[in-house]
C-alpha cells in the first residue's frame, strides 16, 4: 500500500471517529461534524483539465483549468498554445481566483431608494422589456471587448436586426478604436497583417510609447527571453516615461506627449532624403494621402511630391525641438528603417491609440513601414496590441459599434447592410442606415436632460465599468444619476463602481462559468467550454439578451420577428425542434455559441476575414484569420496577411497585394500627417503633464483582480507617480498624500517616488484600476476626430500638498 | 566564452546586492535560527529592514554580514555539500505546508516573500539562480529555464506602495478558491521502491531547486549527487 494512500485511509479513519464522536455529541450539543478534507483528491487525482483563453488581456494565452469538485482548483500554462507555449504571467496564474470573491453578485437588484433589492429573474426581464418597449429609440446597448462573440453578435442582432436601432457601442472604442481607424485608412481592411510569429524573427523591436513588460508580459518575454538563447534583439523604447520595459530595452528615447507625429514623420523624411526608401515596394503596392476638408477617413490622394514637400520641415533638429528626442537617435531610427536587412517590429497598444491624433499616429507608423518596406515579412511588421480579450474578435470583427455591421460592414453603406438584412432574415429595411451614438456621445446624452437633447433614456451596460472608466466622469456620468428620467441597468459579476450607481443589476456568469469565444490580437479566435456553474442566479449575458428579446416578441414588437414571424433568436435541436433558449433551465439544453457562431460565419466571408466551423476551435487553441478550407478538407490559419507566400486571396503570383485597397488598385496607403500640438497642455496654472494607464497586477478596472489576495497584496491601490526633483520642488514626501487636480476635477492619493515606473520631471503617471482612487474624474474627454477615441494619455494638471 | 562588460556589469550587481543583503541582514530583531526568508520579512518592523546611512557607515560595523567577504564561491561553500549525509525527512507534511504558504495552488509562481528592486533580474538571479543558503536564510534556486522578467510570473507578497490605509480594501478580505494542495509523497510501488513524481513537473524541471542541497530540508533528495532524476523517479503527475 502507498504512503500516500495510507496517509488519506488514515485521515479518512480519523475523520470517521471524529464524525462519530460528532454524532454521539449531536445527541447533547446539536453541533455538526467538523468536515473530513478529502486531501487525497486535492493533491491531484480526479483533477479536471481543460483549455481556456486567459480570461484578462488581448494576448490571448491559453490555460488549462484544473477543476474538481465544481471548483476550480489550479490554473496550468497550456503547453499546447502557440501564443504563450507554457508560460502565463502573474495575472494569468491567479485567474481562477477571480470566480471566487465573497461578493460575487448571485441575484438580480432593484434600486428602490436609497437600496438596492433583490428581486426575480422574471421582473428584472419585465422592467427592462417595459423601458425599451416604451421608446426602442432612446435605448442604448454599452458593451465590451469583454464580451464573448456570441455574445456580442447577439447583442448587436438584437439592436440593429430587432429594434432597428444602432445605439450600441463598446468600452473597446475608448481602447482600440484609432487602431481600426488606423488600419481602414491605410489598407481598406481592419486588424494587423502580421502576427505574434513577428517577434520571434524580428532584429529590432520598437515599443511606441508602448509597456508590454507589464501589459502583454507574455509578449514581452517572448522577445525578451530570445536573448537567452543567443539570438540579438534590439529593443527601442520611445515613451514618455521609463518603465519596466525600458530597463530591458538598449535605447530608451523619451519624447514629449503628442510628438510622436513629428518623430515619425521625422523618420519619414530622412528615408526619403537619404535614398533609402523602398522605391520597388512603394512604386508596386503603395500610393499617398493626406487629410482632405473637411477631414475625412480617407482623406485625399496626394502624389509622391506633394508627399515629399510636406515632410520637407521636419529635419532632424526641427523633430529634436518638438519632441525632445536627440536628432543622433531620429537618424539612428532612419538608419535602422533604412537597412533593407533587418527585420522591424513596430508594437503599440493605447500610447498611440488614446490620443487626440490616434488616426493619424497609427497611419504615420504603418507608412513608414510601407516607405520602407519593412512589411510583409516575418519580423517586419506594424502591430498594434489590445487590451481586452476579444476588443478583436467580438469588437471589430463582429461590429458591435454605433456604424458596424459583422463582419466589416457599415450601417451607411447599402450593399452590406442588405447582406445583413438577408443573413438575418429580416425584411428589407429593418436596419437604420443612420449610424448611432459613439461611447461619449451615448453618455454625454444619457448625462443631459431630455428636455435639452438628451434623447438617450435607458443604457444597458454588459461586461464594463463605465463609471470608472469613461473619461471625465463628472460630465458623462454622474448627472444621469440626478435626473429621475434616466434608467441604467448594469450586468456583471461583482459590485463595481457602475452597479453601485445603477437602477437595476443583473448577476452574470463569469469566464468558465459559461461557453465563449474570444478574438486576440493577433487574429485569432479562440472556444472554450463551460467548465463550472456560476453562482446563485447568476447567469451568461448572452441568455440575459436573449431573454429580454423574448420577452418583447412575446409583447410583439414586430422587431424581434424575422421575414418567417419565427422569433429572432430561433435555436433548434439536433431534430429540427425549437428549443426555448430563453427559459434558463433550457439553455444549455443545446450549444448556443456554436449555433449563433455559425449563423455568425458567413458574415466574415465580407472582408476576407473566413472564419472555420466552430468544431475546428474547440480542437485548437485557436486559429488565426482568413481560415481557408482546403482541397482536402482541413482548415488552413493564415499568419501573414496580404502576403503571397502565406495569404490565399492574394492573386497567384504576386509578392504582396492589398485587397481591400480603398483606391481599388491593390495599394495601400501611405498618409502624411501634420504634428499638431495637444488640446491641452500644461501652462503656468496646470504645470504637470497627466498620463493615466495599467500595472502588471490589475486589470483594467480591478473588479476581478482586485479580489484576488496576491495581486492585491502585490499592489494595493493606486498612487501618483512622480520624479524625485518634483517632488522636492514641491516639498513632497514619498508616500504623503497630495491632492491632483485639472479643470475638471480632483482626487487625492499617495505620492511614490522611485516606484514601479519613473517619469520624467515635469510629468505624472497614474493607474487608473482602483475604484476608490478614480483618476478619471480628472482626465480629459477630447477625442479622435476620426476614431472618437478619448485622450487619457495626456492633460495638464497641478499637485497641491493637503491644506496648502 | 567572452566575457565583456556585461560579465562585468553582473559581476558588479551580484556584488552590490550580497553587499545589500549582508547590511539588509542587519536587523535588530537578526535571528540566525530563522529557516526562512519570509519570517524575517513579516516579522521586520517594515517591509524592508533599514541600511544604515552613508555618514553611519564609516562609523559603525557592518554587523551580521562582518567578515563575510563578499564572495559567492566562499558563500556557497558554506552550505551543506552534495555529499553530506542527509536523514530521511522527519515532519515532511509542516515543510509542505510552509512552502504551500507562497502558493495559491500546487503549481501557482510563488510569491516573492522580501522587497525587491522594480527593474532587475540580475539581482534576483544573485541568490535564486543556483539558490543559498545563509545563517539559516534559504534562497531557493529557480526551479524551471531561466527567464528574463522575474517579475512578470512573481509578485511580493507585501507591496512597497505607498498608501497607508488604501492598503486594506473590502474586496481583499474573503475568496474561498480553494488551490490544489501540495503533494507530500509520491506513490511507491512497493515498500522500498523509488517513488513517483507526484506533481506536475512542468516549470519544475530542476529538481534540485526543492530537492537539491539549496532545497528545504524534509524534502531533500538523500543522494543529491545523482544528475539523472527521472532514471528512476516515474512522472505520476497530471499532464498540465
Amino acid at each position: 500500500m502507498s504512503t500516500d494512500r495510507r496517509t488519506f485511509l488514515k485521515m479518512s479513519a480519523m475523520g470517521a471517529a471524529t464524525a462519530a464522536a460528532a454524532r454521539i455529541s449531536d445527541v447533547q450539543a446539536a453541533a455538526p461534524p467538523p468536515p473530513v478534507p478529502d486531501l487525497r483528491g486535492r493533491m491531484g487525482a480526479g483533477v479536471k483539465w481543460d483549455k481556456a483563453p486567459c480570461r484578462f488581456c488581448g494576448t490571448g494565452c491559453h490555460v488549462q483549468v484544473g477543476t474538481q469538485g465544481g471548483k476550480i482548483v489550479a490554473i496550468a500554462g497550456d503547453a499546447d498554445a502557440e501564443v504563450n507555449k507554457g508560460l502565463l504571467c502573474v495575472k494569468g496564474y491567479h485567474v481562477g481566483l477571480a470566480l471566487y470573491g465573497a461578493d460575487r453578485l448571485t441575484t438580480p437588484l432593484l434600486r428602490k431608494g436609497d437600496h438596492q433589492v433583490p428581486i426575480s429573474w422574471e421582473e428584472a426581464l419585465r422592467i427592462l422589456a417595459d423601458r425599451i418597449e416604451g421608446d426602442p429609440k432612446g435605448f442604448a446597448f454599452y458593451g465590451s471587448g469583454q464580451w464573448t462573440i456570441p455574445e456580442g453578435y447577439a447583442a448587436n442582432k438584437f439592436m440593429k436586426a430587432g429594434l432597428s436601432n444602432n445605439h450600441i457601442d463598446p468600452n473597446a472604442r475608448l481602447c482600440m478604436a484609432s487602431a481600426v481607424t488606423g488600419f481602414l485608412a491605410t489598407y481598406g481592411v481592419d486588424e494587423p497583417a502580421g502576427c505574434y510569429d513577428d517577434l520571434d524573427a524580428a532584429d529590432v523591436v520598437i515599443l511606441w510609447g508602448n509597456n508590454p513588460a507589464e501589459m502583454h508580459p507574455i509578449l514581452f518575454s517572448r522577445i525578451v527571453d530570445r536573448r537567452n538563447r543567443g539570438d540579438e534583439v534590439t529593443l527601442i523604447d520611445i515613451g514618455t516615461r521609463r518603465t519596466r520595459s525600458t530597463a530591458h530595452a538598449q535605447h530608451f528615447l523619451r519624447f514629449n506627449p503628442q510628438s510622436d507625429l513629428a518623430i515619425a514623420n521625422g523618420i519619414a523624411h530622412l528615408l526619403l532624403k537619404n535614398g533609402k526608401w523602398n522605391k520597388d515596394f512603394v512604386g508596386k503596392y503603395c500610393a499617398f494621402r493626406a487629410d482632405n476638408e473637411p477631414a475625412e477617413l480617407n482623406g485625399k490622394a496626394i502624389t509622391f511630391e506633394e508627399y515629399k514637400a510636406a515632410l520637407e520641415p521636419y529635419t532632424p533638429d526641427h523633430v529634436e525641438k518638438i519632441s525632445g528626442v536627440a536628432a543622433k537617435d531620429i537618424r539612428m531610427l532612419a538608419d535602422l528603417f533604412g537597412n533593407p536587412e533587418l527585420r522591424i517590429t513596430s508594437l503599440w497598444c493605447m500610447g498611440m491609440n488614446q490620443h487626440t491624433r490616434g488616426t493619424a499616429i497609427n497611419t504615420l507608423v504603418h507608412g513608414i513601414h510601407l516607405l520602407s518596406g519593412h512589411f510583409g515579412r516575418p519580423g517586419d511588421a506594424p502591430t498594434s496590441l489590445t487590451g481586452q480579450p476579444s476588443a478583436c474578435g467580438t469588437v471589430r470583427e463582429v461590429g458591435t459599434l454605433a456604424h458596424a455591421l459583422p463582419g466589416g460592414g457599415r450601417v451607411d453603406k447599402d450593399k452590406p447592410r442588405a447582406a445583413a438584412e438577408k443573413l438575418w432574415n429580416v425584411p428589407e429595411g429593418r436596419i437604420n442606415p443612420k449610424p448611432g451614438y459613439h461611447a461619449v456621445e451615448m453618455w454625454k446624452r444619457f448625462s443631459t436632460p431630455k428636455a435639452d437633447g438628451g434623447d438617450i433614456h435607458t443604457i444597458w451596460v454588459q461586461v464594463t465599468n463605465p463609471a470608472q472608466t469613461l473619461p471625465n466622469l463628472n460630465l458623462l456620468v454622474a448627472p444621469s444619476r440626478r435626473d429621475p428620467d434616466k434608467f441604467l441597468v448594469v450586468s456583471d459579476v461583482y459590485p463595481t463602481a457602475t452597479t453601485r450607481i445603477a437602477d437595476l443589476v443583473l448577476p452574470s456568469a463569469l469566464w468558465v462559468e459559461k461557453n465563449g469565444m474570444f478574438g486576440n490580437s493577433e487574429r485569432r479566435t479562440q472556444q472554450w467550454f463551460r467548465q463550472v456553474l456560476p453562482p446563485g442566479q447568476a447567469r451568461d449575458d448572452c441568455w440575459q439578451t436573449i431573454a429580454v428579446a423574448h420577452e418583447l416578441f412575446r409583447r410583439g414588437l414586430p422587431g424581434m420577428k424575422d421575414k418567417d414571424g419565427n422569433f429572432l433568436f430561433r435555436t433548434t435541436d439536433a431534430g429540427g425542434r425549437e428549443v426555448p433558449i430563453w427559459e434558463w433551465s433550457h439553455y444549455y439544453d443545446v450549444n448556443v455559441d456554436r449555433a449563433l457562431f455559425e449563423e455568425y460565419r458567413p458574415f466574415s466571408k465580407a472582408k476576407h476575414k473566413d472564419l472555420a466551423p466552430y468544431d475546428e476551435y474547440a480542437r485548437t487553441r485557436g486559429l488565426r484569420w482568413p481560415v481557408v478550407q482546403q482541397k482536402d478538407g482541413s482548415w488552413r490559419e493564415t499568419r501573414w496577411r496580404f502576403s503571397g507566400f502565406d495569404d490565399g486571396y492574394v492573386a497567384a503570383g504576386k509578392d504582396i497585394e492589398f485587397y481591400h485597397s480603398v483606391t481599388e488598385d491593390g495599394r495601400a496607403q501611405i498618409w502624411f500627417r501634420p504634428y499638431d500640438p495637444p488640446p491641452e497642455v500644461p501652462d503656468a496654472e496646470y504645470p504637470f503633464w497627466l498620463c493615466t494607464g495599467r500595472v502588471l497586477e490589475h486589470w483594467h478596472s480591478g473588479t476581478m483582480t482586485g479580489r484576488i489576495p496576491p495581486l492585491r497584496a502585490a499592489m494595493p491601490n493606486a498612487y501618483l507617480e512622480m520624479n524625485r526633483a518634483d517632488a522636492a520642488k514641491l516639498g513632497v514626501g514619498n508616500g504623503e498624500t497630495v491632492v491632483l487636480e485639472s479643470r475638471r476635477g480632483r482626487m487625492e492619493l499617495p505620492v511614490w517616488v522611485d516606484g514601479r515606473a519613473n517619469p520624467p520631471a515635469g510629468s505624472l503617471f497614474v493607474p487608473f484600476f482602483d475604484e476608490r482612487l478614480l483618476v478619471n474624474l480628472v482626465t480629459l474627454h477630447d477625442f479622435d476626430p476620426f476614431s472618437k477615441q478619448p485622450d487619457y494619455k495626456k492633460c495638464a494638471v497641478r499637485v497641491l500638498r493637503k491644506g496648502a | 566564452m567572452e566575457r565583456g562588460p556585461l560579465g562585468v556589469g553582473l559581476a558588479v550587481i551580484i556584488g552590490v546586492a550580497l553587499i545589500g543583503f549582508f547590511i539588509g541582514t542587519d536587523a535588530d530583531d537578526y535571528a540566525p535560527d530563522r529557516t526562512l526568508a519570509a519570517d524575517a520579512a513579516a516579522d521586520a518592523p517594515t517591509s524592508a529592514p533599514l541600511a544604515p546611512s552613508y555618514a553611519g557607515l564609516r562609523v559603525t560595523a557592518r554587523g551580521a554580514g562582518t567578515g563575510w567577504a563578499a564572495d559567492l564561491a566562499a558563500l556557497a561553500g558554506s552550505g551543506p555539500q552534495v555529499l553530506d549525509p542527509v536523514e530521511p525527512a522527519a515532519d515532511k507534511g509542516a515543510a509542505v505546508a510552509e512552502r504551500a504558504r507562497l502558493r495559491a495552488y500546487d503549481g501557482a509562481p510563488p510569491r516573492i516573500p522580501h522587497p525587491i528592486r522594480q527593474d532587475s533580474a540580475a539581482e534576483c538571479l544573485a541568490c535564486h539562480a543556483d539558490g543559498l543558503r545563509f545563517r539559516g536564510l534559504l534562497a531557493p534556486a529557480a526551479s524551471h529555464a531561466l527567464y528574463t522578467g522575474c517579475t512578470q510570473c512573481h509578485v511580493v507578497t507585501e507591496s512597497a506602495v505607498p498608501g497607508g490605509d488604501l492598503h486594506t480594501d473590502p474586496r481583499e478580505v474573503a475568496n474561498s478558491f480553494v488551490g490544489l494542495a501540495s503533494p507530500v509523497s509520491g506513490e511507491r510501488v512497493w515498500s522500498i521502491a523509488p517513488p513517483q513524481i507526484p506533481h506536475r513537473v512542468a516549470m519544475r524541471e530542476r529538481c534540485d531547486s526543492c530537492h537539491g542541497v539549496n532545497g528545504r530540508d524534509a524534502i531533500r533528495s538523500t543522494h543529491p549527487w545523482r544528475e539523472t532524476c527521472e532514471q528512476c523517479h516515474a512522472a505520476s503527475g497530471s499532464p498540465w
